[in-house]
C-alpha cells in the first residue's frame, strides 16, 4: 500500500451528510451511518484489487477513507492513530467490527464528526502516557502478525512519522544511513521498543560493556564515535 | 654515732658496733675472697660470724616495745657497703682500648655478682621479713642495682662503643672473642633485673636500639659499595652470605629477641635497594639458565614483603617472550610441522615446570605468572602457508588446538610400537598440561573428535592409549567434556559384539550373501556428523543391509539406522585378462565398478543417475578409477569437448580389460580433498554452532534459577560458567540474549530495561 501512487477513484457516490452535529443519539442510526461508510470503503478496496472474502476495508479503501477525511495517508500519522484507537489488528486493514464498534466508542459516526475529533485524537496520541503504547502499536500493526521482523524500510518511514516534535532526534538520519550501510533487513521488536529510550541517551560515556542495549545500538554508537568527521 | 642517753642508748651503740663489724668483715673477708679468686677463702665460720651479728640485731627484742630500727639500719649499711666497694673500683673508661674495657667491665661484673651472692647470704635474714613487708628491693636486687648506678651508668656508652668496635671487626673478617662479647652483652641484659615484665628493658634501650641503627648504617654503606663493584649475582651471593652470618651472630652472643629485628634491618638495607635495580638482572639469569642463581634470587626476594611479585612479573614477561618466539619461529618456517611445534612447547613447559619445582619452591605467585605466560603464547595462532599454494597467497592461522590434536593423533597411531608405557604416560601428561592452557578448549575437542573417528573407523586403534589420554582429559575438564569421546570408543566395542551376534544369526538362519559383510553401528551425537547419501546399492549388498536392519530392529527398540556409505570400504575381486586381482576401495568406487557387470559402457551422467549420488561424489570416484595410479576404467571424451584432466558428465567409461599390475592385492587411492584449510574451517563452523547453543543453554539455565537478573550480572555469570570450555565474547552473549528475547524466553522489565525476567 505504501509504495503505490494513489489514484483518484473511478466513481463511488459519497454518502450525503445526515447530521452536522455528530453522532446520532440513537445507536441504530449511528450504526447505520457507520455501516454505510464501511460499505463504501470496503467496496472500493475490493474493486481496486483487495480480497473480496475479507469483510474489511483494505488497501485502496483505506486510502480513500483518508482522503475523505482530508489527510494524506502516507505522510500523516493520523491513519495510524485511528488504527490504534480502533484497535485494529491486521496490518493496514479495518474489519467491520473494528470500524463500526471502534468509531462508536469514539463517538464519531460520520466523516464530519471524525474530522472534528481528529485534532483531539492527535493530541491524545502524543500524551506522555499514551505515546509509548501508540508507538508500540505501530510496530505490530505495520507488519503481518506471523512475521517477526519489521522491514527496515517500513520502520524507517514509521520512525520518520513518529519521532517528531518533542521526540525529534537529531541523529535520526544518521541512524537510517547506518541501517542502510549495514544492510539490516528488519527491525526486531526489542530494538523497536528500546529505540525511544536510546534516542534520549547521550553518546558520551556510552556504556558498551555493561549496557543492556541491543547490539545494533552498540554498533551504531561505535560507528558514530569512530567517524566524527562526517558531517 | 651518738652515745645517747635514754633507754635506746645502749642499743644504738650496739647497732652501731654491729654495723661497723659487718663493714669490716665485709671488706676484709668477702671482698678479699672474691677478688683474690677465692684464694683467701670465705669460710663457713666467717659467714656464721657475720650472719649472727645480723640475726642478733634483728631479733633483739626491746623491752620498751619500741620499733626495732635494726633492720632499716642494717639494710642501709648493706647498701652503703656495697656502694662504697663499687665506688672504690670505678672504671675510668675514657681512653681505654676497647678490648681492655670489655674485659674490665666483665670482670667487675662477675666479681660483683659473686660479692652480692655471698653478702646476701649474710644479710639474708632481712629478706625474710624486712624487705618483704616493706617496698624495698630484695638484698640481691639492691646489690645488683648498685652496680647499675655506680659503674654501669658511667660506663655504658663506652662499653657499647667497645662492643660495636668488636662487632665491626668481626664483620670485616677478623676473628674476635665471642665469649667475651657474650658476657659483655650479658651485662646489658642483666641490668634489667628486677623489672619482671621487661627483662630486656635496659638491654633494648641501651644496647639493642643503637645496635640496630649501627648495623643499618653499616649495611647501607656496604650495599652501596657492592653495588658499585659487583654484578647483581655477586651482590646476591654476598647478601645471602651476610644474612647467614648475622643469624649466627645473633645466636652466638645476642639476646634471642634481637634475632628478628636484626635480620629485618639487614634485609631491608641489602635487599630493598636490590629491588630497585633488579630490572635486567633476573632476566639475564633466566636467559642463561643459571639455576643456582635463580634459586638464590628467589630465596632472597621471598624474605622481603612484596619482594616476589616484581620478579614474578619479570618472569612472566620473559616466558611470554620466549614462548612467542617459538610461535614466531614456526610461523616463518616454510612448512608448518606440528610435531616440531608441539615438541618445542613440551620442552619449554618441562623446563619451567622443573624450575618452578626445584628453584622456586613451588611458590604460588610464580606458578601463576608462568601459567599466565603460557596462556598468553599458547593461544596465539601460528601463521602457516597453505600447502602447495602459490607464493603470495595469504597465510592461514592455525591454532594450537589443531596442532596439539594432530600431535595426539600421531601419538595414538604410532605410540604403542615406539614408546614404552611410562614414557608414553609422561608425554600424555605433558600434552594434557599444555592443553590446560588453551582458551578455546572446545576447538580442541572438535579436532580431536574428528581425528578419533577416523582412527576408529579406518585405522587400527590402540585402546589403552586412547583410554589413557581420554581419562586424563576427563580428570582435567570433567566428564561432560569427554563423554562423546568415550561414547565413540564404546561404540567400537559394541559394534564388535553386534557383528558377532549377526554372524550367529546368519548361521542360524543359514543365510549367506556371497561375501563377508561387516557392519559398524555408531551412535549419532557422539560421532561427528557425516553426510548421508541415498546411494543405490547393488543387489547383493542390499540384501545384506536389509537383513542386518531387520536383525538390528528385532534386537533393539525405537532406533533408526542411517547408512553412511561414504565411510564404507569394499574389497572386490576383479578378473582382467584372466588375471585375478583383489582391489580394495571405497563403497562409492565399488558401486561404480559393479555397474559395469551389467553394461559395458556408461557415460558420467548415466552413472550419476544409476547411483543416485551427487555429481561431485561420482566425479571423485571416476577420477580415482580412471585417472589415478591404477587405471581400472578407460575414459573417452566426446569429440566436441577438449581433452581435460578432469571428468565430465558427457565422458564415456568402460572397463580397462588390459589392466595389469605386479601385485595381486591393490588399494585404490581416493582423491584427497584439499585437507587443511577446509577442514579447519569446518571445525571452526561446528564449534561456533556448538558455542551458540552452549551460550543459550547457559543463559536459560541462569535465568531459570534467578528469575530476575541485571544485564551485567547475567553476562558475567554466563562467561564464568563457560570459562572452562571457551572464552565467550560478551558481544556474542549479548546477541544470544537478544535472540532469547525475540523467542520470548526472557523479557525486559517494563520499568528497567536492563533487568531481565524469565518467562516460564
Amino acid at each position: 500500500m505504501r509504495h503505490v501512487v494513489p489514484r483518484k477513484p473511478a466513481y463511488v457516490p459519497l454518502p450525503t451528510r445526515s447530521n452536522a452535529v455528530g453522532c446520532s443519539h440513537m445507536d441504530s442510526a449511528a450504526d447505520a451511518e457507520l455501516q454505510t461508510l464501511f460499505e463504501r470503503y470496503k467496496a472500493y478496496g475490493v474493486q481496486e484489487g483487495g480480497d473480496p472474502a475479507a469483510d474489511a476495508i483494505q488497501g485502496k479503501g483505506l486510502v480513500l477513507f483518508c482522503e475523505d477525511l482530508g489527510v494524506d495517508p502516507f505522510s500523516d500519522v493520523l491513519v495510524l492513530i485511528i488504527a490504534w484507537l480502533l484497535k485494529a489488528e491486521e496490518s493496514y486493514q479495518f474489519t467491520r467490527t473494528e470500524f463500526v464498534t471502534g468509531f462508536k466508542r469514539l463517538s464519531a459516526c460520520n466523516l464530519d464528526a471524525m474530522r472534528r475529533s481528529a485534532p483531539g485524537w492527535r493530541r491524545l496520541a502524543v500524551g506522555e502516557r499514551e505515546w509509548p503504547q501508540f508507538y508500540l502499536f505501530c510496530f505490530s500493526f505495520s507488519k503481518p502478525a506471523s512475521q517477526r521482523l519489521l522491514e527496515t524500510d517500513g520502520a524507517t518511514e514509521l520512525w520518520q512519522l513518529l519521532m517528531r516534535g518533542d521526540r525529534a532526534w537529531d541523529r535520526l538520519e544518521d541512524w537510517f544511513g547506518f541501517l542502510a550501510r549495514k544492510g539490516v533487513r528488519g527491525i526486531t521488536k526489542d530494538v523497536w521498543q528500546q529505540f525511544p529510550e536510546f534516542a534520549r541517551t547521550p553518546f558520551e560515556g556510552f556504556d558498551f560493556e555493561g549496557g543492556a542495549w541491543p547490539v545494533l545500538f552498540d554498533e551504531f554508537v561505535a560507528a558514530t564515535q569512530n567517524a566524527p568527521a562526517d558531517g | 654515732m651518738q652515745h645517747g642517753s635514754g633507754p635506746n642508748g645502749e642499743k644504738q651503740s650496739k647497732l652501731e658496733k654491729g654495723c661497723h663489724t659487718l663493714q669490716k668483715a665485709f671488706e676484709e673477708k668477702v671482698v678479699a675472697a672474691v677478688e683474690s679468686g677465692y684464694r683467701r677463702p670465705f669460710t663457713g665460720a666467717d659467714h656464721m660470724a657475720m650472719y649472727t651479728v645480723v640475726y642478733d640485731l634483728c631479733t633483739e627484742c626491746n623491752l620498751n616495745n619500741a620499733i626495732n630500727k635494726a633492720p632499716d639500719v642494717l639494710y642501709s649499711t648493706y647498701a652503703e657497703m656495697v656502694t662504697k666497694y663499687l665506688k672504690e673500683r670505678r672504671i675510668e673508661s675514657t681512653g681505654m682500648s676497647a678490648d681492655k674495657l670489655l674485659r674490665l667491665v666483665v670482670q667487675r661484673w662477675e666479681n660483683h655478682k659473686m660479692i652480692v651472692k655471698t653478702t646476701v647470704k649474710v644479710f639474708g635474714y632481712l629478706d625474710r621479713f624486712h624487705t618483704k613487708h616493706t617496698a624495698l628491693d630484695t638484698t640481691t636486687d639492691k646489690g645488683l642495682k648498685c652496680f647499675l648506678t655506680e659503674i654501669y651508668s658511667a660506663v655504658k656508652v663506652d662499653l657499647r662503643g667497645a662492643i660495636f668496635e668488636h662487632i665491626q671487626r668481626e664483620r670485616e673478617g677478623e676473628v674476635v672473642e665471642r665469649g667475651l662479647l657474650r658476657q659483655a652483652i650479658g651485662v646489658f641484659i642483666d641490668m634489667g633485673i628486677g623489672d619482671d615484665c621487661y627483662e630486656t628493658k635496659v638491654y633494648n634501650v641501651d644496647f639493642e636500639a643503637p645496635f640496630l641503627t649501627f648495623t643499618g648504617n653499616y649495611y647501607e654503606r656496604e650495599a652501596k659499595r657492592w653495588m658499585a663493584e659487583n654484578s647483581t649475582t655477586e651482590y646476591m651471593k654476598k647478601a645471602e652470605q651476610r644474612l647467614n652470618e648475622e643469624l649466627q651472630r645473633a645466636e652466638a652472643y645476642l639476646h634471642r629477641n634481637s634475632e628478628k629485628p636484626l635480620i629485618r634491618v639487614v634485609e631491608q638495607k641489602l635487599l630493598e635497594t636490590l629491588l630497585n635495580l633488579e630490572e635486567t638482572g633476573f632476566i639475564a639469569l633466566l636467559q642463561d639458565n643459571r639455576l643456582d642463581d635463580i634459586a638464590r634470587a628467589y630465596r632472597l626476594f621471598s624474605r622481603i614483603a612484596k619482594g616476589v611479585p616484581p620478579i614474578s612479573r619479570l618472569m612472566y614477561e620473559y616466558v611470554t617472550s620466549e614462548g612467542k618466539q617459538i610461535v614466531q619461529k614456526h610461523s616463518s618456517s616454510p612448512e608448518l610441522c606440528y610435531k616440531a611445534y608441539t615438541k618445542d612447547l613440551l620442552d619449554i613447559h618441562q623446563k619451567y615446570r622443573s624450575i618452578l619445582k626445584n628453584q622456586l619452591n613451588d611458590d604460588p605467585i610464580f606458578a601463576k605468572s608462568i601459567k599466565d605466560a603460557f596462556e598468553a603464547f599458547v593461544n596465539q595462532p601460528v601463521q602457516s602457508h597453505v600447502k602447495g599454494a602459490p607464493p603470495g597467497t595469504p597465510t592461514i592461522k592455525v591454532s594450537c588446538s589443531e596442532l596439539i590434536s594432530n600431535y595426539c593423533d600421531m601419538l595414538m597411531k604410532n605410540a604403542a610400537s615406539k614408546m614404552d608405557d611410562d614414557e608414553l604416560e609422561n608425554v600424555l601428561e605433558q600434552v594434557v598440561a599444555i592443553f590446560g592452557y588453551i582458551n578455546d578448549k572446545d576447538h580442541f575437542q572438535e579436532f580431536y573428535r574428528k581425528q578419533l573417528s577416523k582412527r576408529l573407523l579406518v585405522s587400527v586403534v590402540n585402546d589403552d592409549c586412547e583410554r589413557s589420554l581420554i581419562s586424563k582429559l576427563k580428570m582435567r575438564q570433567g566428564a561432560p567434556y569427554t563423554s562423546r569421546l568415550e561414547g565413540m570408543l564404546k561404540d567400537k566395542n559394541l559394534s564388535a559384539d553386534w557383528q558377532a551376534k549377526f554372524r550367529n544369526h546368519l548361521a542360524a538362519k543359514k543365510m549367506t550373501f556371497g561375501f563377508d559383510a561387516t557392519m559398524q553401528v555408531l551412535t549419532t551425537g557422539c560421532w561427528p556428523s557425516f553426510q548421508i547419501f541415498p546411494l543405490n546399492v547393488p543387489a547383493q549388498a542390499k540384501a545384506a543391509i536389509d537383513e542386518f536392519a531387520t536383525f538390528y530392529d528385532s534386537e533393539t527398540q525405537s532406533r533408526k539406522l542411517n547408512w553412511v556409505h561414504s565411510l564404507g570400504t569394499v574389497t572386490i575381486e576383479g578378473v582382467f585378462n584372466r588375471q585375478k586381482f583383489q582391489l580394495q576401495m571405497t563403497t562409492f568406487q565399488a558401486c561404480v565398478l559393479l555397474l559395469f557387470n551389467h553394461k559395458d559402457e556408461y557415460t558420467g551422467d548415466e552413472l550419476m543417475k544409476k547411483l543416485n549420488l551427487p555429481w561431485d561424489e561420482v566425479k571423485k570416484a571416476l577420477q580415482s578409477l580412471a585417472m589415478g595410479k591404477y587405471r581400472i576404467l578407460l575414459k573417452e571424451v566426446p569429440e566436441s569437448s577438449k581433452i581435460s584432466k578432469s571428468v565430465d558428465g558427457g565422458d564415456t567409461f568402460k572397463i580397462n580389460n588390459e589392466f595389469t599390475d605386479k601385485s595381486r592385492k591393490l588399494k585404490i587411492p581416493t582423491v584427497v580433498a584439499k585437507a587443511n584449510l577446509k577442514h579447519a574451517q569446518q571445525v571452526q563452523q561446528s564449534v561456533e554452532d556448538d558455542r551458540r547453543h552452549a551460550i543459550e543453554a547457559c543463559l536459560v539455565r541462569i535465568m531459570k534459577s534467578r528469575k530476575l537478573i541485571e544485564h551485567p550480572i547475567l553476562v558475567g555469570e554466563c562467561a564464568a560458567q563457560l570459562s572452562n570450555h571457551f572464552i565467550a565474547d560478551p558481544r556474542h552473549i549479548k546477541r544470544r540474549i537478544e535472540e532469547l528475547i525475540a523467542r520470548e524466553y526472557i523479557e525486559r522489565d517494563a520499568d528497567k530495561p536492563s533487568l531481565y525476567r524469565y518467562l516460564a
